[in-house]
């Protein structure tokens, strides 16, 4: 047979780039998901909330799980079920779950919902800090949500409704505001673990060994724990693909729904996986430092179902998933959420999820759902600011916005924002980036925090800088810096570099000096 | 032991060299062979055929490298093997592999004057301003004949994105060599 020359030629490689691509035995990466959603970004440090409860039970060792929920403490719990019964050997079949389409398996059934009934909030007696007589009379609601799509994929939504205590039928009427303070979260590293047999922080295909982990790690370490009487949370969706990725939280357990409400939203323990420095526990209760300001009537759901349709929500989906507004038969579930406002304050909200279109940037496995996040405040309109201080007068990179321009990737056809914030638009792995207007390139390179990924900037005329982040640098870039680049003109490819879960593009524009290194 | 040791033991004429060699780099001469011949029978041969050509090569050659010179060895063992064999029952990895790669320069286009060490070092110095992932995705189809799942696995990436890596770093290569004049 013919081999051609450049076969032959290949011989004349330096020994070194050799040795260094060499295969070499048990040194294989797992690809390690960053994030569970891909949008988390700006929300209450706590509330890592869509998730899912993937209830059911179904597992060998489901009904014990549910012991965990009424537990007082780990220790506790060891005694009378020594942990090692919950790991499952068997639990690493679950990883072949992964490369099909199908359903995972059900994890254990970790949650019992209120059953209803009487409840009352103790006012004299409340887990966190209210100073009556100074409440605040007006908020700008506009929530912190991130300049990401906020949203999940399933199968089905009941796939993505979680352990949030919040409950329709328990009619709530009023609920506490917060002032915003940072400053609670603990991060203690752990250091390496060497964790039994089904028990994994890193296989992100198989809930059961996460479970298992946590339940190892949580009794190891009980004494580390800001609190000890937990229930823990499992929630999941999928990436494009079509494979589950999982997440697990423990937050603080209570009795009484409106102290669920309140830990659900504002407590947590997680354990993750540093590559560098073992496991880290990071953990925050951030009701001891958020000051109430004021407990304020809600709305019914029914009215904000109304606001929704009417088009008054906050929401980071994409025009392009959602060409019209949104529709009845579109909202799939309601649940209610605590969220960071832009002006420093915590309010709860109603988020919808919100059936959307087939992406048409990305390839999604067949048959999976995107859901988007949709916000309405959940206070009483009264309670809400007014004033239009925001979008009174547009800044000079709105009014830029306004004129036409490129579509900053290939196949998606038009430019995804107005305002300017850094948005998330997920697509393939290698679609091209190009830039939206006539400009020179000042920077290509890593954003040196470690978040946006390789990033390429463009200076317009008019001062306006746009942004292209999460590039691939192996694809490589196909400008640098000097350039003068035509609107249109492809100066890279979407790539996953910098914090993110999975392959698309941030793009951001701005009037500033971008400050990259 | 250290390649170091191992070296001055094959410079020594010392047989434990071969003993040692083939401990350390058993697994990844039949590694290298079976990408391209396909037959573990005849793999094991090949693994034979490169201990045998090392212990026939040093002394004279001491090289610096012994990962690297085991892995040519065994490269082209396994390669001019594969050109006196008449079976069919071939690597479709390896077949593709020469196929994407013999496009970016088919042979009739390449200039008599340039010789496969001229081509091999403008190719080296190509690979040289690459990352070092691209550089080892590259190498590791090309002179590997690693499978794209494979690489996957062990960059961590997607299967999706080792083919782009690829496709993007062929097209770079044709055009490095077009501006070095290698292409005609």
């Amino acid at each position: 047979m013919k081999i051609p020359r450049i076969i032959s030629s290949l011989d004349y490689i330096s020994d070194k780039k050799i040795a260094e691509a060499a295969p070499v035995e048990q040194t294989a990466k797992k690809r390690i998901s960053k994030t569970l959603f891909y949008s988390i970004g700006g929300t209450c440090a706590a509330a890592a909330v869509i998730g899912a409860a993937v209830l059911g039970g179904g597992l060998s060792h489901g009904s014990r799980g549910v012991v965990l929920s009424g537990t007082s403490s780990p220790n506790e719990m060891v005694t009378s079920e020594p942990i090692s019964d919950y790991i499952s050997p068997a639990s690493s079949n679950d990883g072949n779950s992964a490369q099909t389409s199908s359903t995972p398996e059900p994890l254990p059934n970790l949650y019992t919902p209120y059953e209803g009934g009487e409840f009352s909030i103790d006012y004299d007696n409340l887990p966190f800090k209210y100073i009556k007589g100074t409440s605040v009379q007006k908020f700008n609601a506009e929530p912190l949500i991130g300049g990401d799509f906020e949203g999940a994929r399933a199968y089905d939504v009941s796939e993505l409704i979680e352990n949030n205590p919040w409950d329709e039928s328990l009619e709530i009427t009023e609920l506490p505001v917060f002032l915003r303070k940072y400053g609670s979260e603990q991060v203690l590293v752990l250091g390496d673990e060497a964790f039994p047999e089904g028990c994994s922080l890193t296989d992100h295909g198989n809930g059961t060994s996460r479970v298992n982990a946590y339940l190892y790690l949580a009794e190891k370490y009980s004494d580390k724990l800001i609190f000890n009487d937990f229930m823990l949370d499992v929630f999941h969706d999928y990436n494009y693909e079509g494979a589950p990725v999982y997440g697990v939280k423990l937050r603080k357990n209570s009795d009484n729904p409106f102290e669920a409400i309140l830990y659900y939203n504002f407590t947590s323990i997680e354990f993750y996986q540093d590559v560098k420095k073992g496991i880290v526990l990071r953990q925050s209760n951030l009701l001891d430092t958020f000051t109430a300001v004021g407990f304020y009537p809600t709305i019914t759901v029914d009215s904000a179902r109304e606001k929704l349709l009417s088009g008054d929500y906050f929401s980071t989906v994409l025009p392009e998933y959602l060409p019209n507004s949104v529709t009845e038969d579109r909202i799939k579930h309601t649940e209610l959420v605590y969220r960071n406002t832009k002006n420093g304050y915590c309010i709860p909200y109603y988020r919808f999820l919100v059936e959307l279109d087939r992406p048409k940037t990305v390839t999604m496995a067949e048959g999976l759902i995107t859901y988007g996040a949709y916000y309405v405040p959940a206070i009483s309109p009264e309670y809400l600011s007014t004033d239009d201080d925001l979008s009174s007068s547009p800044s000079a990179v709105e009014e830029w916005l306004k004129q036409p321009h490129a579509s900053p990737l290939e196949n998606l056809g038009v430019l995804v924002d107005r305002t300017g914030d850094y948005r998330f638009i997920p697509a393939d792995c290698g679609t091209k980036v190009m830039a939206i207007d006539d400009g020179e390139v000042i920077s290509v390179g890593y954003e040196k925090n470690n978040i946006r990924g390789y990033t390429v900037v463009i200076k317009h005329s008019d001062g306006i800088y746009t942004l292209y982040h999460h590039l691939d640098k192996d694809l490589g870039f196909e400008v640098s810096v000097g350039d003068t680049v035509k609107a249109g003109q492809c100066i890279g490819y979407v790539g996953n570099s910098g914090n993110i879960e999975g392959y698309g593009l941030g793009f951001q524009c701005t009037d500033e000096e971008p400050n990259f290194d | 032991m250290e390649d170091s040791q191992i070296v001055e033991l094959f410079l020594a004429r010392d047989e434990n060299a071969i003993a040692h060699t083939q401990h350390k780099y058993k697994p990844l001469c039949l590694k290298i062979a079976y990408n391209i011949l396909g037959s573990h029978e005849e793999s094991e041969e090949c693994v034979n055929d490169t201990l045998l050509g090392a212990w026939n090569s040093i002394p004279p050659n001491r090289p610096a490298n012994l990962k690297a010179y085991i892995c040519k060895i065994a490269r082209n063992v396994s390669l001019s093997r594969l050109k006196f064999n008449t079976r069919k029952k071939r690597n479709s990895d390896f077949d593709c592999s020469l196929e994407e790669l013999g496009d970016i320069i088919p042979d009739s286009r390449l200039s008599a004057d340039t010789t496969d060490e001229e081509l091999g070092r403008a190719i080296d110095e190509f690979l040289g301003t690459l990352s070092r992932d691209a550089r080892g995705v590259f190498l590791r189809k090309y002179w590997f004949f690693d499978s794209v799942s494979e690489i996957a696995d062990r960059y961590g990436f997607s299967e999706s994105k080792v083919n782009n890596i690829l496709y993007r770093t062929r097209n770079k290569l044709r055009n490095y060599l077009i501006k070095e004049g290698i292409y005609l």
